[in-house]
Protein backbone atom coordinates (compact mmCIF):
# COMPACT_ATOMS: atom_id res chain seq x y z
CA UNK A 1 0.00 0.00 0.00
CA UNK A 2 1.14 3.51 -0.68
CA UNK A 3 1.72 6.03 1.97
CA UNK A 4 -1.81 7.25 1.89
CA UNK A 5 -3.78 8.45 4.83
CA UNK A 6 -5.00 6.24 7.62
CA UNK A 7 -7.61 8.56 9.11
CA UNK A 8 -11.18 7.68 9.90
CA UNK A 9 -13.11 9.15 7.02
CA UNK A 10 -15.23 6.33 5.65
CA UNK A 11 -15.74 5.32 2.06
CA UNK A 12 -19.45 5.92 2.50
CA UNK A 13 -18.77 9.39 3.79
CA UNK A 14 -16.51 10.05 0.87
CA UNK A 15 -19.00 8.89 -1.70
CA UNK A 16 -21.81 10.79 -0.02
CA UNK A 17 -19.78 13.92 -0.40
CA UNK A 18 -19.19 13.34 -4.07
CA UNK A 19 -22.75 14.17 -4.91
CA UNK A 20 -22.53 17.59 -3.30
CA UNK A 21 -19.78 18.86 -5.55
CA UNK A 22 -20.52 22.03 -7.42
CA UNK A 23 -17.16 22.48 -9.10
CA UNK A 24 -17.83 19.64 -11.46
CA UNK A 25 -15.55 17.20 -9.76
CA UNK A 26 -16.34 13.96 -8.08
CA UNK A 27 -13.31 14.34 -5.91
CA UNK A 28 -14.63 17.57 -4.48
CA UNK A 29 -16.70 15.55 -2.11
CA UNK A 30 -13.77 14.14 -0.26
CA UNK A 31 -12.46 17.35 1.19
CA UNK A 32 -15.98 18.64 1.42
CA UNK A 33 -17.26 15.93 3.69
CA UNK A 34 -14.07 15.93 5.67
CA UNK A 35 -14.44 19.55 6.57
CA UNK A 36 -18.14 19.14 7.18
CA UNK A 37 -17.38 16.39 9.63
CA UNK A 38 -14.86 18.56 11.38
CA UNK A 39 -17.32 21.38 11.66
CA UNK A 40 -19.93 19.03 13.08
CA UNK A 41 -17.61 17.66 15.74
CA UNK A 42 -18.56 18.51 19.30
CA UNK A 43 -16.34 21.21 20.77
CA UNK A 44 -14.00 20.20 23.55
CA UNK A 45 -11.19 21.93 25.35
CA UNK A 46 -8.85 20.97 22.55
CA UNK A 47 -11.06 19.68 19.77
CA UNK A 48 -8.34 19.38 17.18
CA UNK A 49 -6.10 17.27 19.38
CA UNK A 50 -8.83 14.70 20.02
CA UNK A 51 -10.23 14.45 16.54
CA UNK A 52 -8.92 11.64 14.40
CA UNK A 53 -10.04 13.65 11.39
CA UNK A 54 -7.24 16.09 12.02
CA UNK A 55 -4.57 13.47 11.44
CA UNK A 56 -2.87 14.06 8.16
CA UNK A 57 -2.93 12.35 5.78
CA UNK A 58 -6.57 11.35 5.77
CA UNK A 59 -7.82 7.96 4.67
CA UNK A 60 -8.13 7.16 1.01
CA UNK A 61 -10.14 4.23 -0.30
CA UNK A 62 -9.62 3.35 -3.94
CA UNK A 63 -12.33 4.72 -6.19
CA UNK A 64 -13.68 3.77 -9.58
CA UNK A 65 -12.18 6.31 -12.01
CA UNK A 66 -15.07 6.02 -14.44
CA UNK A 67 -17.66 6.55 -11.75
CA UNK A 68 -15.71 9.53 -10.48
CA UNK A 69 -15.74 10.95 -14.00
CA UNK A 70 -19.46 10.39 -14.34
CA UNK A 71 -20.16 12.09 -11.02
CA UNK A 72 -17.92 14.97 -11.95
CA UNK A 73 -19.69 15.47 -15.25
CA UNK A 74 -23.09 15.61 -13.60
CA UNK A 75 -21.90 17.75 -10.71
CA UNK A 76 -20.60 20.41 -13.07
CA UNK A 77 -24.12 21.39 -14.00
CA UNK A 78 -24.98 22.03 -10.36
CA UNK A 79 -22.61 24.91 -10.02
CA UNK A 80 -19.70 24.71 -12.44
CA UNK B 1 -17.52 24.26 -0.76
CA UNK B 2 -15.76 24.62 -4.10
CA UNK B 3 -18.50 26.53 -5.90
CA UNK B 4 -16.47 29.72 -5.66
CA UNK B 5 -13.79 28.20 -7.87
CA UNK B 6 -16.07 27.77 -10.86
CA UNK B 7 -15.05 29.65 -13.97
CA UNK B 8 -11.53 30.16 -12.69
CA UNK B 9 -12.63 31.51 -9.28
CA UNK B 10 -16.05 33.06 -9.55
CA UNK B 11 -15.64 33.46 -13.31
CA UNK B 12 -12.49 35.57 -13.12
CA UNK B 13 -10.83 33.16 -15.52
CA UNK B 14 -7.82 32.37 -13.37
CA UNK B 15 -6.90 28.78 -12.45
CA UNK B 16 -9.29 26.23 -13.96
CA UNK B 17 -11.76 25.33 -11.24
CA UNK B 18 -11.63 21.66 -12.15
CA UNK B 19 -8.15 21.46 -10.63
CA UNK B 20 -8.90 22.88 -7.22
CA UNK B 21 -10.68 19.96 -5.62
CA UNK B 22 -8.27 17.35 -6.98
CA UNK B 23 -5.32 19.29 -5.62
CA UNK B 24 -7.10 19.60 -2.28
CA UNK B 25 -7.76 15.86 -2.31
CA UNK B 26 -4.14 15.03 -3.11
CA UNK B 27 -3.01 17.39 -0.39
CA UNK B 28 -5.37 15.70 2.02
CA UNK B 29 -4.61 12.04 1.46
CA UNK B 30 -0.98 11.84 0.30
CA UNK B 31 1.36 12.00 3.24
CA UNK B 32 4.69 12.02 1.45
CA UNK B 33 5.52 15.64 0.71
CA UNK B 34 7.73 14.89 -2.30
CA UNK B 35 5.20 12.58 -3.91
CA UNK B 36 2.39 14.99 -3.15
CA UNK B 37 4.24 17.73 -4.99
CA UNK B 38 5.10 15.46 -7.91
CA UNK B 39 1.51 14.28 -8.21
CA UNK B 40 0.18 17.82 -8.33
CA UNK B 41 2.79 18.74 -10.93
CA UNK B 42 1.80 15.70 -12.95
CA UNK B 43 -1.86 16.69 -12.84
CA UNK B 44 -1.22 20.23 -14.06
CA UNK B 45 1.38 19.22 -16.65
CA UNK B 46 -1.02 16.59 -17.96
CA UNK B 47 -3.80 19.17 -18.05
CA UNK B 48 -1.94 21.50 -20.38
CA UNK B 49 -1.21 18.65 -22.80
CA UNK B 50 -4.45 16.70 -22.77
CA UNK B 51 -7.02 17.14 -25.55
CA UNK B 52 -10.17 17.84 -23.56
CA UNK B 53 -12.86 16.67 -23.38
CA UNK B 54 -12.41 12.93 -23.64
CA UNK B 55 -15.49 12.30 -21.50
CA UNK B 56 -18.50 13.09 -23.64
CA UNK B 57 -22.05 11.93 -23.69
CA UNK B 58 -23.00 9.80 -26.66
CA UNK B 59 -23.59 11.94 -29.70
CA UNK B 60 -22.03 15.10 -28.29
CA UNK B 61 -19.12 14.99 -30.75
CA UNK B 62 -17.34 17.90 -29.10
CA UNK B 63 -14.04 18.84 -30.63
CA UNK B 64 -11.05 17.93 -28.45
CA UNK B 65 -8.44 20.67 -28.05
CA UNK B 66 -5.09 20.86 -26.26
CA UNK B 67 -5.22 24.25 -24.58
CA UNK B 68 -1.67 24.50 -23.24
CA UNK B 69 -2.57 26.34 -20.06
CA UNK B 70 -4.20 25.75 -16.71
CA UNK B 71 -5.89 29.15 -16.83
CA UNK B 72 -9.65 29.02 -17.30
CA UNK B 73 -9.57 32.08 -19.54
CA UNK B 74 -7.11 30.49 -21.94
CA UNK B 75 -8.60 27.02 -21.70
CA UNK B 76 -12.10 28.20 -22.53
CA UNK B 77 -11.04 30.79 -25.10
CA UNK B 78 -8.88 28.39 -27.07
CA UNK B 79 -11.59 25.78 -27.15
CA UNK B 80 -14.51 28.10 -27.84
CA UNK B 81 -12.69 29.89 -30.65
CA UNK B 82 -10.92 26.95 -32.20
CA UNK B 83 -11.52 26.23 -35.83
CA UNK B 84 -14.55 24.06 -36.14
CA UNK B 85 -15.90 24.98 -32.71
CA UNK B 86 -16.81 28.68 -32.66
CA UNK B 87 -19.31 28.74 -29.83
CA UNK B 88 -19.88 31.25 -27.05
CA UNK B 89 -18.66 30.66 -23.53
CA UNK B 90 -22.25 30.57 -22.38
CA UNK B 91 -23.32 27.97 -24.90
CA UNK B 92 -24.61 24.52 -24.14
CA UNK B 93 -21.63 23.05 -25.96
CA UNK B 94 -19.16 24.94 -23.79
CA UNK B 95 -20.85 23.72 -20.64
CA UNK B 96 -20.70 20.18 -21.94
CA UNK B 97 -17.05 20.67 -22.73
CA UNK B 98 -16.15 21.97 -19.28
CA UNK B 99 -18.22 19.26 -17.62
CA UNK B 100 -16.34 16.70 -19.69
CA UNK B 101 -13.04 18.34 -18.82
CA UNK B 102 -13.97 18.15 -15.14
CA UNK B 103 -14.74 14.47 -15.60
CA UNK B 104 -11.37 13.91 -17.26
CA UNK B 105 -9.54 15.68 -14.43
CA UNK B 106 -11.43 13.71 -11.79
CA UNK B 107 -10.64 10.44 -13.53
CA UNK B 108 -6.96 11.31 -13.89
CA UNK B 109 -6.76 12.21 -10.22
CA UNK B 110 -8.40 9.00 -9.08
CA UNK B 111 -6.18 6.96 -11.39
CA UNK B 112 -3.07 8.54 -9.86
CA UNK B 113 -4.25 8.03 -6.31
CA UNK B 114 -5.35 4.45 -6.96
CA UNK B 115 -2.00 3.60 -8.52
CA UNK B 116 -0.17 5.13 -5.60
CA UNK B 117 -2.36 3.27 -3.14
CA UNK B 118 -1.56 0.00 -4.91
CA UNK B 119 2.16 0.41 -5.43
CA UNK B 120 3.35 2.94 -2.90
CA UNK B 121 5.28 4.62 -5.66
CA UNK B 122 4.58 7.41 -8.08
CA UNK B 123 6.35 8.51 -11.23
CA UNK B 124 5.29 11.57 -13.19
CA UNK B 125 5.04 11.12 -16.93
CA UNK B 126 4.23 14.69 -17.93
CA UNK B 127 6.43 17.73 -17.59
CA UNK B 128 5.72 21.47 -17.62
CA UNK B 129 6.06 23.21 -20.95
CA UNK B 130 9.69 23.40 -22.05
CA UNK B 131 9.53 27.19 -21.96
CA UNK B 132 9.45 27.09 -18.17
CA UNK B 133 12.97 25.75 -17.86
CA UNK B 134 14.25 28.15 -20.49
CA UNK B 135 12.59 31.27 -19.11
CA UNK B 136 13.01 30.57 -15.42
CA UNK B 137 16.69 29.87 -15.84
CA UNK B 138 17.12 33.64 -15.97
CA UNK B 139 13.96 35.17 -14.59
CA UNK B 140 14.10 33.42 -11.25
CA UNK B 141 17.08 35.52 -10.19
CA UNK B 142 17.27 38.23 -12.82
CA UNK B 143 14.86 41.04 -13.67
CA UNK B 144 12.12 41.00 -14.56
CA UNK B 145 11.73 38.53 -11.68
CA UNK B 146 8.96 36.01 -11.67
CA UNK B 147 7.99 32.53 -10.58
CA UNK B 148 5.81 29.72 -11.83
CA UNK B 149 5.54 26.53 -13.85
CA UNK B 150 2.70 27.61 -16.12
CA UNK B 151 3.34 27.62 -19.86
CA UNK B 152 5.19 30.94 -20.32
CA UNK B 153 4.33 31.13 -24.00
CA UNK B 154 0.58 31.00 -23.52
CA UNK B 155 0.59 34.58 -22.21
CA UNK B 156 3.93 36.04 -23.25
CA UNK B 157 4.32 34.55 -26.69
CA UNK B 158 7.56 33.32 -28.17
CA UNK B 159 10.37 35.85 -27.43
CA UNK B 160 12.19 34.79 -30.55
CA UNK B 161 9.40 36.36 -32.58
CA UNK B 162 9.37 39.73 -30.80
CA UNK B 163 11.25 42.17 -33.08
CA UNK B 164 11.55 44.92 -30.46
CA UNK B 165 13.43 42.72 -28.05
CA UNK B 166 16.59 42.06 -30.01
CA UNK B 167 18.86 41.22 -27.10
CA UNK B 168 16.39 38.84 -25.58
CA UNK B 169 15.65 37.39 -28.94
CA UNK B 170 19.31 36.87 -29.77
CA UNK B 171 20.02 35.32 -26.42
CA UNK B 172 17.24 32.82 -26.76
CA UNK B 173 18.28 31.93 -30.29
CA UNK B 174 21.84 31.28 -29.16
CA UNK B 175 20.76 28.84 -26.51
CA UNK B 176 21.93 25.33 -27.36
Amino acid sequence: MGKLGSGQLTRRGFLRGLGTSAAGLAVVGYAGCTLQNQAAAKPTGDPLAKSSLTKHPFAYAKLDPDKAAERAYKAYFKGG
Amino acid sequence: MFIGFSGGINHWGTICGSLIAPVALIDTVVGDEKIRSEMIDELLAWYIQFPFPEYQLAGANLRRIVVGSTFCHISVSKWANAEGVGVSASSKEKKQRCAGLSADVARKTVQMLNAYAETGTFKAVHQPNASVATCMECHTNNPPFTQGKENCLSCHGDPTTVPDDRNHCDWVKKKP
